[in-house]
């Protein structure tokens, strides 16, 4: 069987409605991929559903396809991360406190695909309730990069965080789809280290119900794919109002795949000004990753795409503005996994009757979470607490209004449609290299201004660097425009230079 | 002293509630009790100049009292604030954590949806007390850590709560009144609720409660008195259960309240405040208020200090006793909460509502006043439930005959009333009578085809759960009023030959024989003869054995 990286969505639907591949085949053979080189060889699930559990799916989805009934997504092997609910099915949010709960619903998006026919396989690896940017953070090991040097355990690198796991498993092969959440970035920078498409899309038209929450205002639900195309087929599933569950989501107002492929066959690079924030060229930027930016201006510029350079002036107040903020609603969303209802709980012994509550709390909290969460709860509750709000909190909305205002204006009255960024400052690290946690932060740099203005964008993988690891670069567009955004994205992709870095296959897989 | 004074308050209060169901309180009532219980009591509401004052027994020194109260009322909603659980946490019988939804429990990934019903019943509420509604308020968290609170955080309005304002004009016993300015309404989370004597070593907890909305009215510290306290309550809950917002039944924790009080002596700056949680009727906030009170005017009275801090009440003892000191309390850390949009409401919904509302409790009272010519009193009585009201007004027209709205209010107030009392049955809709039925006995006994003695009876065995008809009742007893004007001439003509001594005695003087005579066809005719008839024969066949 193909390796499903260098296929479409609809070049597999072709297959299985032509009878080539059977549904039963496609899902075996994504589970022998996943345990092939060792069981959960890169670790990136941390449940790999069952195949008997998944019979009874796989039956219906072929028969359907025997029958010409067959649904958007049917039969096709689709990873979660593990941060949605799914009915009967562990979700850990890569943490310990969540490692026994078992969801008796699933998430909105999680729904939407199962009613399309989609396979679950499993759920995938992540920091820790999303807070991380490596995917080194969970409680069940480190999602390693399919792109690390074989052979070498010093030669490990970091798949990117925090839905490691899923753009992983894209990377590998495993799936022809993984579902993502982007907080500041955790869909576009391990999209970015793995060498695959991963899409955020404008805040709210993706429902947040069943997204366990790090941070509510920021949360996004989003796609990691092989391909533009892929995306947008998984973003019309997606994509849509859930009045019902979620008072934060909206309309997105267009059929997104109509208004893709529509742009596909009737647009041109032509019709679109590209913007280039100049405040995205920091000192730290890799040499490798500068020269990709360079290069992808001057193929736009040379296909007749117009490049023009914008200020967004408030960028460096971002990162600061951004860790107040998503770590505030973290401290309080995080407040109910307190061992009363689900989750971990400390046992207190026998002797300990009596100590009560607050011993119960404390010891749960303290042994269910990890180091980072831990860290970010106590960095939260400083900045709402009586006497830093003033300081903290309130100056950090302020900011975050002037990003916006930022990311409008160049939208608005410069009439830019798509801006181009890197995602990060810098491709895939080592496992093992010791970094401070300030150099950590640092990698989020360019993916959370675009949190803060909950604008859509998207990581597309574009070549290698030197080191022979993926490099990419982010995309920007205006709220509401994700339709315009695949369209450039699906544009740079194709451009000949960048073409055939999907035909490359990950080196650590044997 | 308040312990005498509790049995008066009891003993007054069952005596109030046989007519009005009324929460009424007396307390300045000391005046004959001596102070065998030392300094509890030490303290006696006085009125100067239009203020109320507490004057010291000990000193004789005047204080004056500030009180504040937040009213916790449920709304009145078939679902729970941000889910779609039914709303019957406070109802009894129900298994616990039966009513529970995803967002009640706070499980991972569930959010809150705003129940615009909810919102819609704070809004009336508002309007009702003459607040202005916010057409643009928010939700916040407030953190703290319990059992009962799964999300570790109550949603609540701390900044912009929906209503703004509003007041409620009191009418004291002393006729003067007294108004009370509300600060604001906020809609807020019900907690669940903790069981800690069911088990020896484990809380329980049930969340059936956990979620229901809630609207927080917060008064200005208006009160100058416990006697204003315990009218505000009841007014307040005869106010919402009037407009439909709550149900407002302290016994079932459908409104609770939370009070600030305070002490200083006039021309003082305030007092330090005292907040006294978790009390459950009327009555005991009010006891409450007297005895917190006095007890800050002996430690002042003492030279000692008030410390800030949160009581309970003991109904028992009648004193209140330290909860938690206000340092105990945590950072509620509040901020906008991510997951609700600002909530923004239109004028139109506004208008809406307000059609909604319709007649206010004090707006009818003066309507019936006027229209049926009845007393305060009576008013009164009718629109503490509006549902008797409402009755009262359907029956006086019923099926095209008009009938006389006093002869009514008497079979309401007395007999229904009665029966209601006795059978402690609280809410109007809730008795066994309808519209139809009561005007039936009404108008049988107006057309004399029964009399009224047998009439009430058969009231009674229909609010006692008699299905049949009155007129059924009626003729199944075979009470029918016996008008015939034939036998009744015949049955007292016998009478007054059968009875030559008494007719003799009566025209010497002895007038009272009359009732004799009465009563005899009375007897014979087992109650149902017309007794304006037979006053009239036996008066005739009298008269005509005086001429002999």
């Amino acid at each position: 069987m193909k390796n499903l990286k260098s296929t479409t969505i609809k070049q597999i639907r072709n297959h299985l409605l032509n009878g080539e591949i059977k549904v039963q085949d496609l899902i075996k053979n994504t589970f022998n991929n996943i345990n092939k080189d060792g069981e959960n060889y890169l670790n990136t699930f941390v449940t790999v559903e069952s195949l008997d559990n998944l019979e009874k799916q796989i039956n219906e989805s072929q028969e359907r396809y025997a029958n010409g009934t067959n649904k958007k997504l049917d039969g096709l092997p689709i990873a979660i991360k593990d941060n949605f609910t799914t009915k009967g099915i562990k979700t850990t949010c890569g943490s310990n406190i969540l490692s026994n709960y078992i969801p008796t619903f699933d998430a909105t998006v999680c729904k939407k695909l199962k009613d399309e026919g989609a396979i679950i396989i499993g759920k995938t690896n992540m920091d820790e309730f999303g807070m991380g940017s490596s995917s080194t953070n969970s409680y069940y090991g480190s999602v390693i990069n399919p792109w690390s040097k074989k052979g070498d355990q010093n030669e490990l690198y970091v798949a990117g965080g925090s839905s490691g796991g899923s753009a992983a498993a894209i990377a590998a092969g495993y799936c022809m789809g993984a579902l993502g959440s982007d907080t500041g970035g955790s869909i576009r920078l391990p999209a970015s280290y793995c060498g695959v498409v991963g899409y955020k899309p404008s805040y709210g038209i993706i429902s947040r119900y069943g997204l366990v929450a790090y941070a509510s205002s920021l949360d996004t639900a989003g796609v990691l794919t092989n391909n533009c195309d892929d995306a947008a087929e998984l973003l019309d599933v997606l994509v849509g109002k859930d009045t019902e569950n979620d008072s934060t989501s909206i309309s997105f107002g267009k059929d997104i795949l109509k208004e893709y492929k529509n742009k596909l066959s009737t647009k041109t690079i032509k019709d679109l000004v590209f913007g280039i924030p100049t405040d995205y060229l920091v000192k730290e930027l890799d040499p490798d990753i500068l020269e990709l930016w360079q290069q992808v201006v001057s193929e736009i510029e040379l296909h007749g795409g117009k490049v023009v350079a914008v200020d967004l002036p408030h960028t460096r107040y971002a990162l600061p503005a951004y860790y107040l903020l998503a770590t505030s609603e973290a401290s309080s969303n995080l407040s109910r996994f307190d061992g009363v209802r689900y989750g971990y709980r400390h046992e207190l012994h026998s002797e300990d009757v009596g100590l009560g509550l607050k011993d119960m709390y404390t010891k749960t909290r303290t042994e269910g979470f990890g180091e980072e969460v831990k860290k970010r709860i106590i960095l939260g509750s400083m900045s709402l607490s009586r006497t830093q709000y003033d300081n903290f909190y309130t100056k950090a909305q302020k900011i975050r209004r002037l990003v916006s205002d930022d990311f409008k204006s160049v939208f608005g009255n410069q009439k830019v449609d798509v801006l181009i960024t890197p995602v990060a400052p810098s491709p895939a690290f080592k496992q093992n290299q010791k970094l401070d946690p300030i150099h950590v932060y640092i990698n989020d740099i360019m993916t959370i201004p675009i949190s803060l203005a909950g604008v859509p964008a998207v990581s597309v993988p574009l070549k290698l660097s030197k080191e022979n690891l993926p490099i990419s670069v982010q995309l920007v567009s205006d709220r509401l425009n994700d339709d315009t955004l695949l369209f450039a994205a699906n544009l740079l992709m194709n451009f000949d230079s960048f073409k055939d870095f999907n035909l490359k296959h990950p080196t650590f897989l044997k | 002293m308040i312990i005498n004074n509790l049995n008066k308050l009891n003993k007054f209060n069952s005596f109030q509630r046989y007519y009005s169901l009324q929460t009424s309180v007396k307390l300045n009532d000391t005046s004959n009790s001596n102070n065998s219980n030392g300094n509890k009591n030490n303290i006696k509401y006085i009125v100067k100049n239009n203020n109320d004052y507490l004057k010291s027994n000990k000193t004789g020194d005047l204080w004056e009292l500030i009180v504040g109260i937040e009213v916790h009322a449920q709304t009145k909603t078939k679902e729970k604030l941000f889910s779609n659980s039914l709303n019957i946490g406070s109802m009894e019988g129900f298994k616990a954590n039966s009513r529970v939804s995803y967002v009640d429990a706070a499980f991972p990934g569930s959010l809150p949806v705003l129940n615009e019903k909810c919102v819609e019943q704070a809004i009336k509420t508002g309007l009702a007390i003459g607040g202005k509604i916010n057409k643009y308020s928010y939700f916040d968290r407030k953190h703290y850590f319990y059992q009962d609170l799964p999300q570790g955080y109550q949603i609540t309005q701390l900044n912009a709560p929906i209503v703004q304002g509003g007041q409620l004009i009191l009418d004291l016993k002393d006729n003067r009144k007294h108004k009370i300015n509300i600060s604001h309404i906020q809609l807020e989370q019900d907690s669940g609720k903790s069981i800690h004597d069911l088990h020896p070593t484990k809380s329980l907890v049930d969340l059936n409660r956990a979620g229901i909305g809630l609207m927080e009215i917060v008064s200005q510290p208006d009160f100058t008195s416990s006697e204003q306290v315990g009218l505000y309550i009841t007014q307040l809950q005869h106010l919402l259960k009037h407009i439909g917002s709550s149900d407002a039944n302290m016994q079932f924790g459908e409104l609770r309240c939370d009070v600030n009080i305070s002490v200083h002596k006039p021309d003082t700056p305030l007092g330090t405040r005292v907040e006294i949680k978790n009390m459950i009727s009327a009555k005991a906030i009010v006891s409450s208020i007297d005895a917190e009170a006095a007890r800050q005017i002996e430690i002042l009275e003492n030279g000692d200090i008030i410390k800030r801090e949160t009581r309970g009440f003991n109904q028992d003892s009648g004193e209140t006793f330290h909860l938690r000191t206000k340092e105990d309390e945590v950072d509620y850390r509040f901020f906008p909460d991510p997951d609700l949009p600002p909530l923004i409401t239109s004028e139109e919904t506004i208008e809406r509502l307000k059609n909604q509302i319709g007649e206010l409790p004090q707006e009818m009272r003066d309507r019936l006043i006027k229209q049926y010519d009845i007393s305060l009193y009576d008013a009164n009585i009718l629109v503490n439930d509006h549902k008797a009201a409402k009755f009262f007004e359907q029956c006086i027209s019923f099926g095209g005959t008009k009938r006389d709205p006093k002869k009514l209010l008497t079979w309401i107030l007395r007999d229904i009333y009665k029966w209601s009392n006795s059978n402690n049955v609280t809410d109007f809709s809730t008795i066994n009578i309808n519209v139809e039925t009561l005007t039936q006995i009404y108008d049988l006994v107006e057309s004399g085809y029964v009399s009224m003695n047998p009439a009430k009876e058969i009231l009674e065995m229909i609010l006692n759960g008699d299905k049949r008809s009155p007129k059924e009742i009626v003729d199944h007893l075979g009470v029918s009023q016996i008008s015939d004007h034939q036998l009744l001439e015949e049955l007292c003509r016998k009478l007054v030959d059968a009875h030559p001594n008494e007719v003799k005695d009566y025209h010497e003087g002895k007038i009272r024989l009359f009732k004799f005579f009465v009563g005899q066809i009375m007897k014979e005719t087992k109650g149902r003869s017309n007794p304006e008839i037979v006053n009239n024969y036996i008066k005739k066949y009298l008269d005509l054995k005086k001429d002999n």
